[in-house]
């Protein structure tokens, strides 16, 4: 028994070894520490197929960097517009401990939402231990900035253009900056720069040189919230299996600024708010991101990842993830499976 | 075989029979140690309705929608400003929470949102351990809070500078906690 183990986990680094190589047809551009995919690298995303029963047919984790070569992480039904994938199956190991029950070892699927152009899908990281093959440590996570790098919408937006005023709200030209002008005080994610943007109806809408509404960022409980429709240039965004799971996304749903909602599969209209997300990035083998000073696990694990004087814990959008309390290095992204 | 366990395993053998556990369809149930009784079983949203000097947050959260974000399976820290927060701020309540500024209302409370459950007694033992420098918790808006502690007060701040003390005792639910806070974290 224990020999057909070893060669289980030997079988099991073998497919981490070959994500964590560097460059080539289906391992990306992994240094080490951090393997960067978005479903569109160049020549990698559906080289994967020999990664043994972690892998599915949707041909292994995509990844490398930008870039528009094909994958064939699009996965076939309907009009599931193929995510990058996210496979494999990890161990992780810190000295003698070895934290890989919770690290679901693949079957992270990605199911598109909707269709749309691959830009938007989900950008998806792998994380590498640095160090021997056998430290790795394998963890998906979505790299948020990618969607919010959509920006603001373009021309009216919905409803607005629906309304008989040619997109030209009354009174919006000499609306007087105030907080509701001010970037850093709505803190969003896609857009740095406010000038020429007004608040109006549950967006920040700019204004274009003949006064009309040129372009629009919906916001947070203002335009996005239940019962609006959701806008038409934020389209699907693909996330792996396991966020839809913890989240409880259900088929339909969508990301904006930090958040996900839920759509209602007949209307799309938005049914309810999800998840907010800190979008914090998150990597095996990297110092844990500021702002995690104090423990901040769920009620619901504390028992199970509970500090101590060879790890601590903490949590960040769905994932626990384990430091280590010398180096102060993310040794593990720990997935909490309900 | 069970899908619970210690997460430290003692060897790669046991990792990998472990992995071939969640291949199996098995999935890990969460828990259910003291922290998880003492949380109860309402929902964070549930328990900051219930909360007799949260009335304003639990509305906000409602009208805006984030209520439901509450109800799910994740956790969350809410750094919840009392009644008697919100008055302070005089007519710039009124208006946050008319329903024309509901994104507005929106902005302001997802400033007081930590991820995870974060509990007074974590606080406090993270400033313990930090020897009296100031614990930074990221929040799911807009940067950090900060908290500092002197004598037995334990003060958080927004990144604008503002600043409250703890004000009573916190809201426990399965899903988190809530923290009330002598004022709003956010400029006006």
């Amino acid at each position: 028994m224990r020999r057909l183990l070893t060669g289980i986990a030997i079988a099991a680094l073998t497919v981490s070894t070959a994500y964590a190589k560097p460059g080539g047809g289906g391992g990306g551009h992994g240094n080490g520490s951090e393997a960067h995919g978005n479903g569109g690298g160049p020549g990698n995303g559906g080289d994967h197929g020999n990664g043994g029963d972690a892998h599915g047919n949707d041909g292994g984790m995509a990844m490398g960097g930008p870039g528009g070569g094909p994958g064939n992480d699009h996965r076939g039904g309907g009009n599931d517009r193929g995510p990058p994938t996210d496979r494999g199956q990890g161990n992780e190991r810190h000295g003698d401990r070895a934290v890989a029950p919770a690290l679901d070892p693949g079957r992270a699927d990605f199911r598109g939402n909707g269709n749309g152009n691959r830009h938007d899908e989900a950008r998806v990281v792998r994380d590498l231990a640095p160090g021997p093959v056998r430290s790795a440590a394998i963890a998906e996570r979505v790299v948020w900035t990618d969607f919010d790098r959509r920006g603001a919408g373009q021309g009216c937006p919905p409803g607005l253009a629906k309304k008989n005023n040619g997109c030209m709200p009354p009174g919006l030209a000499r609306q007087q900056n105030d907080w509701r002008a001010e970037p850093d005080w709505w803190g969003l994610r896609g857009l740095s720069d406010l000038g020429g943007y007004r608040y109006y109806d549950g967006n920040m809408v700019r204004l274009g040189s003949d006064g009309r509404i040129a372009g629009y960022y919906p916001l947070l409980g203002g335009a996005l919230a239940a019962g609006n429709p959701w806008p038409d240039y934020y389209p699907a965004t693909p996330l792996p299996a396991y966020y839809q799971s913890y989240y409880g996304l259900g088929d339909d749903y969508r990301y904006a600024d930090g958040a996900i909602y839920r759509l209602d599969p007949q209307s799309q209209a938005i049914q309810s708010i999800a998840a907010l997300l800190t979008g914090d990035r998150f990597s095996v083998g990297q110092p844990l991101p500021e702002g995690y000073g104090a423990y901040n696990v769920p009620y619901s694990y504390r028992d199970r990842y509970a500090d101590n004087p060879d790890a601590t814990y903490r949590y960040s959008d769905g994932y626990v993830y384990q430091v280590d309390p010398t180096s102060q290095l993310i040794v593990a992204a720990i997935r909490l499976l309900t | 075989m069970s899908c619970r366990g210690k997460p430290a395993m003692r060897s790669l053998t046991l990792a990998a029979l472990a992995g071939l556990m969640v291949l199996s369809g098995c999935k890990a149930s969460a828990p259910a140690g003291k922290d998880a009784a003492a949380a109860g079983t309402s929902s964070l949203a549930a328990a900051i309705t219930t909360a007799g000097d949260l009335s304003t947050v639990s509305a906000g959260l409602k009208s805006t929608g984030l209520a439901s974000v509450f109800d799910g399976n994740a956790s969350y820290t809410v750094l919840a400003p009392t009644d008697a927060a919100f008055k302070a701020l005089g007519d710039k309540a009124g208006m946050l929470t008319a329903d024309g500024n509901r994104a507005a209302l929106a902005a302001v409370l997802r400033d007081h949102i930590v991820p995870g459950t974060l509990t007074p007694a974590d606080i406090k033992k993270a400033l313990e351990v930090s020897k009296g420098d100031p614990v930074k918790m990221r929040t799911v808006g807009n940067g950090e809070v900060t908290f500092t502690k002197a004598g037995n007060a334990i003060t958080v701040s927004g990144p604008d500078g503002t600043s409250a003390k703890f004000a009573g005792d916190a809201v426990t639910a399965r899903n988190g906690v809530a923290i009330p806070i002598d004022a709003v974290l956010k400029k006006l």
